[in-house]
């Protein structure tokens, strides 16, 4: 093929081609903007390489200091602690199942006629989604005092918020044909809804609370944070008087328990559900 | 001759297999193959279901590794090569899937495009910065083939004759040496079939690339390729002009007479 | 489980004579009940152990009921409809600094699902079985993934505070780090059911890992990947705000500052802020991802 095949097909296949000329200024205008934002972002929140540079260095500093990890006679403590956050991560999720369970009924739409009533209950729990769990937390520990009780209470409110959605969603994506067959025997609303609309959503509803119970277990560890209890606390505490033997191996303890929950919580999903995937997540 | 889509390597690129084996577990797909294959021949390779077809082509490409023995081309030892030779050896032997293999979510002429990928420059190319060359080179293949007013449609809007006729201008612009074709149209209707062929014998017959391919039917390798060798459970059990596929040959490659009448 | 052989005799070819279904039929019932009664007294067993080490005091919630609404009554913020908005200014007597706060929260919140995503994109092929250039690769790559995903974002942002100073530089490492883990889980799961003749199609013609990730395995994935990083998004402005609790940038710190001191009118103007902000940005997401999924015309989510 001659240079004049060549050059004649670029011009008559131009999009096949890079952008020549004005378009190709707009492609690096475009580019250019782009990384000035990014770094500009990059400098409001305090980035620079010196401040990157010295605080990986003390960085690693800890990280050495954290070796061996220690109890330092405290493991029945830490054990106890941990217990807590299990503990409260069942109770919180469990309630907060429960709530939603009952909330979902009057949020979805094919189970409750008035919109008014629905968009109450949708709205609300838009509202406690927003907040995370952590201030719902404080907020409780300034109610109840002190505990793992303020912890309970903190998980069940925030989930109850996103459990509702989650189940109202799952009730409403329920199978129509289903829902007749039950209805055409002349089921009455009620029984409409126990035997069409439940069997369907029951699975989805288990199977979320279980992976919710897992996912608790993971931020139950951070509530001691502002004094809701459980393991939390102590690794605060440790962290603030730099005992990071300690925190490495209040570390250990929590990264050992989360994979000990999340392989049970697998088994019983699976039980429970028989292989199904989650689905309406 | 010098057509910008021939190799431009003139060194020897006789392919040798010396008692080639694979295993997968415990079942050997592959057994002690030696076969060789001459620069511009075109072969057919025959053989039932499970025979070990496809993996005589993956492991030419070293797609896969074989357990035992040593494929050489030229000069050079194939089984051995690692890093940067290995890519350039899959560049000189370009595949051609049953299944097209193309990338669906990608427009025809970027699937095409990433038959450049193995030649120089490879870093822009990872953020789709082809050079104009490639792109020169990319669309003279589609043009070759018919399928250049495809250029920027979808992959899997395409039917099955055009998919696979944007593999084979992807492998061309591979600039091979080789062409493996793996059953290349055993997914075709009649009309297709002969299509991809024909592109086939013709890129042999202009462009000097030898071209090794699977196929099912034995009229077919009988009408375009000179010589054919055959496998059954990893053995190779012939390797000989077409001609001389009569009927004992061919119940031997493919065991029973039911077989032998689905391969007709 | 337990049941299904007597519940396949039931459905076996030759028709049962009428009591030996009934009695096949008991025994069912009494396995099921067996099976049920079980679970619920390890249930029962369950929610009174973690209750006595969750200390759950149901009376004491019901003696300090009356604290959570004159709680909730101090929050409530004098407002006249006469004096509206010089009331609406008090309440918000310190509105440009929150609001200040609030886009700082956002932008962590962007900046670590940007430094997330990007590692975790790269990390998925890693991790995934069927692409890892190395099976010893794939194994370090997901434990790798594993401990960022275990340990909370709060227990990195404290020790990244103690590193790198207060601010919301140790913020946005802390939520990267975690968002890495939770979405190179993720990605790479996706990652792992691509198809594999497409990749195939690649790697044959010389392409090198990278290349054939970028070529073969991305136009596959990236759909999957979008939505999923818009979810995590959404997830870490959430967490965005609770990182000024440890000095880690945001308008955490304002809140947390304002439940300290019992400045009830200054929580609920946070909070409220918060909860809009939120809320914005969650139908933000949704609504792109649907135009993802819309546009690509994807399977999962
Ligand atoms: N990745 C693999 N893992 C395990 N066994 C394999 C693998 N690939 C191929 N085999 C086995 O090797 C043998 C040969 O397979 P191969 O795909 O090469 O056959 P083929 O001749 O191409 O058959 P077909 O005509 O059906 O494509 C078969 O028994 C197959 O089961
Ligand atoms: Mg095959």
């Amino acid at each position: 093929m001659t240079k004049d095949n060549i050059r004649r097909r670029r011009d008559d296949l131009p999009e096949l081609y890079p952008r020549r000329g004005i378009a190709a200024w707009r492609l690096w205008l475009t580019l250019a903007l782009g990384s000035i934002l990014f770094f500009w972002g990059l400098d409001v929140l305090g980035f620079s390489l010196q401040r990157l540079a010295s605080g990986s260095q003390r960085l690693g500093d800890v990280l050495l200091m954290m070796w061996p990890p220690q109890s330092k006679g405290q493991f029945w403590t830490y054990l106890n602690g941990i217990g807590q956050t299990l503990a409260m991560a069942f109770l919180g999720t469990l309630t907060a199942s429960i709530l939603a369970f009952v909330l979902c009924l009057f949020g979805a739409r094919n189970i409750m006629p008035l919109g008014p009533v629905r968009f109450i209950v949708r709205r609300s729990s838009d509202v406690i989604r927003g907040l995370d769990s952590l201030i719902w937390a404080i907020f409780f520990v300034s109610i109840v005092g002190i505990g793992p009780f303020a912890g309970v209470l903190a998980i069940a409110i925030n989930d109850m918020g996103v459990l509702t959605k989650l189940f109202a969603e799952a009730l409403e994506n329920t199978e129509k044909d289903q829902i007749k067959g039950v209805r055409s025997t002349g089921a009455s609303r009620i029984q409409t809804i126990r035997f069409g609309v439940l069997p369907q959503v029951i699975p989805v509803l288990v199977a979320n609370s279980l992976y919710f119970l897992e996912s608790n277990v993971r931020s139950a560890t951070i509530l001691g944070v502002v004094g809701a209890g459980g393991i939390g606390f102590y690794l605060m505490d440790r962290m603030m008087i730099s005992a990071w033997r300690e925190v490495a191996f209040i570390v250990i303890m929590i990264l050992f328990t989360v994979a000990v929950i999340d392989s049970l919580s697998r088994a019983l999903r699976a039980r429970l559900l028989g292989q199904t995937t989650i689905s309406g997540r | 001759m010098s057509h910008p889509l021939s190799s431009m390597n003139t060194a020897d690129a006789t392919l040798n297999l010396r008692g080639v084996s694979r295993s997968f577990g415990n079942a050997k797909a592959l057994d002690g193959i030696t076969l060789s294959v001459r620069d511009g021949e075109m072969v057919a390779v025959l053989g039932r279901s499970g025979a070990g077809k496809s993996t005589l082509l993956n492991l030419i490409n070293r797609l896969i590794d074989p357990t035992e023995g040593e494929i050489w081309c030229g000069e050079r030892n194939v089984s051995q090569l690692r890093g940067r030779a290995l890519l350039d050896w899959r560049r000189e032997s370009a595949m051609i899937f049953q299944r097209f293999n193309l990338v669906s979510r990608l427009n025809v002429i970027t699937n095409v495009l990433t038959g450049r990928l193995a030649h120089a420059p490879r870093l822009p190319k990872l953020i789709g910065r082809f050079t104009d060359h490639d792109r020169d080179v990319a669309i003279d293949a589609l043009e070759a083939l018919g399928m250049a007013e495809f250029a920027l449609r979808r992959a899997d809007e395409l039917s099955g004759g055009q998919q696979q006729r944007v593999a084979i201008a992807r492998a061309l612009v591979q600039q091979p040496r080789i062409i493996l074709a793996d059953e290349p149209v055993a997914s075709l209707d009649p009309v297709n079939s002969r299509a991809v062929m024909e592109a086939l014998r013709h890129i042999n017959q202009h462009r000097g690339i030898t071209v090794l391919c699977n196929l099912h039917s034995v009229p077919l390798a009988r009408e375009y390729c000179e010589r054919a060798v055959a496998l059954a459970k990893g053995k190779l059990v012939y390797d000989g002009p077409v001609s001389g596929l009569d009927d004992a040959t061919l119940a031997v490659i493919y065991g029973s007479t039911d077989a032998l009448a689905e391969a007709h | 489980m337990t049941d299904t052989a007597t519940s396949d005799s039931m459905v076996s070819a030759e028709p049962l004579h009428r009591s030996q279904f009934r009695a096949t039929w008991r025994a069912h019932r009494w396995q099921k009940a067996r099976v049920s009664l079980t679970g619920v007294l390890v249930l029962v067993a369950l929610i009174i152990f973690s209750a006595r080490l969750g200390e759950v005091d149901l009376a004491h919630l019901w003696d300090r009921l009356p604290r959570l609404t004159s709680y909730f009554g101090r929050m409530v913020p004098n407002l006249a409809w006469e004096t509206l908005w010089v009331d609406l200014a008090k309440w918000y007597w310190n509105g440009g600094k929150w609001l200040a706060s609030l886009w700082q929260t956002v932008l962590i919140a962007v900046y670590a699902t940007l430094f997330g995503a990007a590692l975790a994109y790269i990390f998925s092929f890693l991790a995934a079985r069927n692409l890892t250039p190395a099976p010893w690769i794939g194994i370090a790559a997901r434990r790798t993934l594993e401990f960022a995903r275990t340990v909370p974002e709060l227990v990195f942002a404290v020790l990244f505070v103690f590193a790198f100073g207060i601010g919301p530089l140790a913020g946005v490492l802390a939520i990267a780090l975690h968002s890495f883990g939770a979405l190179g889980k993720l990605f790479g799961d996706v990652a792992e059911n691509a198809n594999l003749d497409e990749v195939k199609g690649v790697r044959s013609t010389g392409a090198n890992w990278w290349q054939t990730m970028v070529y073969g395995a991305t136009p596959q994935v990236l759909p999957d990947y979008l939505s999923y990083g818009l979810l995590r998004f959404e997830i870490n402005v959430r967490a965005a705000s609770v990182l000024g609790f440890v000095g880690a940038g945001g308008i955490g710190q304002d809140l947390y500052g304002a439940i300290k001191s019992f400045h009830h009118t200054d929580i609920s103007a946070i909070a409220l802020m918060l909860i809009a902000a939120v809320i914005a940005i969650d139908s933000l997401c949704s609504w792109l991802r649907g135009r993802v999924i819309g546009q690509e015309g994807l399977r999962a989510l």
